[in-house]
């Protein structure tokens, strides 16, 4: 049951008509907080429940900045569901997402309204990308992170848990943990089958 | 009063017109989708302005179609992407100007 009391919803986006659009569309519980293009003016978060913004290099670490340490809820507008940034946005925390040549006043308050009650919203066209991704979460299996590849990269030098630890400085448990998170990734049962693989592709 | 005929954009960027229109003594007279003819919907409605979808292929020639055929009509194309906008004012066969687009940029070329 979604709590009925206003919703103040601040829309960034740099087109004045697709903006000013979507703020039409808002009707209770749903109120226009302010908007902005391009983060100017900034979005007063302290007035804002949730922030609609344009889903670009620049609007996704803005975006994350004012979200740090508040309860603001995003919710991103894409250019389409191609775009590689969705997925780093799902990963970052954003609730929702819409599609901009699919926006309609339907969708963007399906949208809304489903972040304002805790849940997640995302168009089919980017549920079937994330869902015929390879196994290994968001990321793909080859996507792996430096942290990971440096451990890859001693594990197949035959260094124990133990010597990758004093080499990288790192806690053996945290080692252990870099090593599973390879595994689940890679889709690999052991850490033999992770480095082969890992060496077939180019990876280390 | 003006009268604006809406050609292409998707909901949203509609609304987001009629919304700029409210209060700009405006008055819409028609929507036209691009693929039943924004021309001859022009041709049946006769409005003092037309606001094309700049986005949509075939826009610009849309708008010099206009522009040949109904000279005294000023034609705007607006992005719904990128906050520009092409005018093309009545009497210049077809000639135009880009400009930045803001709410009252696009009202200025509205009445001007």
């Amino acid at each position: 049951m979604i709590d009925e009391r206003p919703l103040r919803i601040w829309i960034d986006d740099h087109n004045p008509i697709f903006r000013l659009g979507l703020g039409a569309c808002l009707e209770p519980p749903f109120l226009l907080a302010g908007e902005s293009a391009r983060f100017s003016p900034e979005p007063d978060v302290g007035r804002t429940d949730i922030l609609v913004f344009e889903l670009d290099h620049a609007g996704l670490p803005a975006a994350m900045r004012l979200a740090a340490d508040t309860k603001l809820l995003l919710v991103a507008i894409a250019a389409s569901a191609e775009d590689e940034l969705l997925l780093e946005a799902i990963e970052a925390g954003v609730t929702g997402a819409l599609l901009r040549g699919d926006a309609n006043p339907a969708t963007f308050l399906h949208t809304l309204r489903s972040a304002a009650a805790g849940n997640g919203s995302l168009p089919t066209a980017v549920l079937g990308k994330l869902l015929s991704r390879p196994r290994g979460g968001l990321r793909g299996a080859n996507d792996l992170t430096d942290r990971e590849l440096g451990v890859l990269r001693l594990l197949s030098k035959g260094e124990s848990t133990r010597q990758i630890a004093e080499d990288l400085c790192y806690s053996e448990k945290t080692v252990k943990n870099i090593v599973h998170d390879v595994l689940v990734r890679m889709n690999c049962r052991n850490r033999a089958q992770a480095v082969a693989l890992a060496t077939r592709r180019g990876l280390i | 009063m003006q009268r604006v005929l809406i050609g292409g954009f998707g909901t949203v960027a509609r609304m987001g017109l009629r919304e700029l229109f409210d209060g700009q003594g405006v008055e819409v007279v028609a929507e036209a989708e691009p693929d039943r003819g924004i021309v001859s919907c022009v041709s049946e409605v006769r409005p003092d302005v037309v606001v094309l979808d700049l986005d949509d292929d075939g826009a610009v020639d849309t708008a010099e179609k206009i522009a040949s055929e109904f000279p005294a009509i000023k034609v705007i194309a607006c992005s719904c992407e990128e906050p520009v906008m092409r005018v093309f004012p009545p009497f210049h066969h077809g000639e135009s100007y880009a400009s930045m687009l803001s709410a009252p940029l696009l009202a200025l070329a509205l009445s001007s």
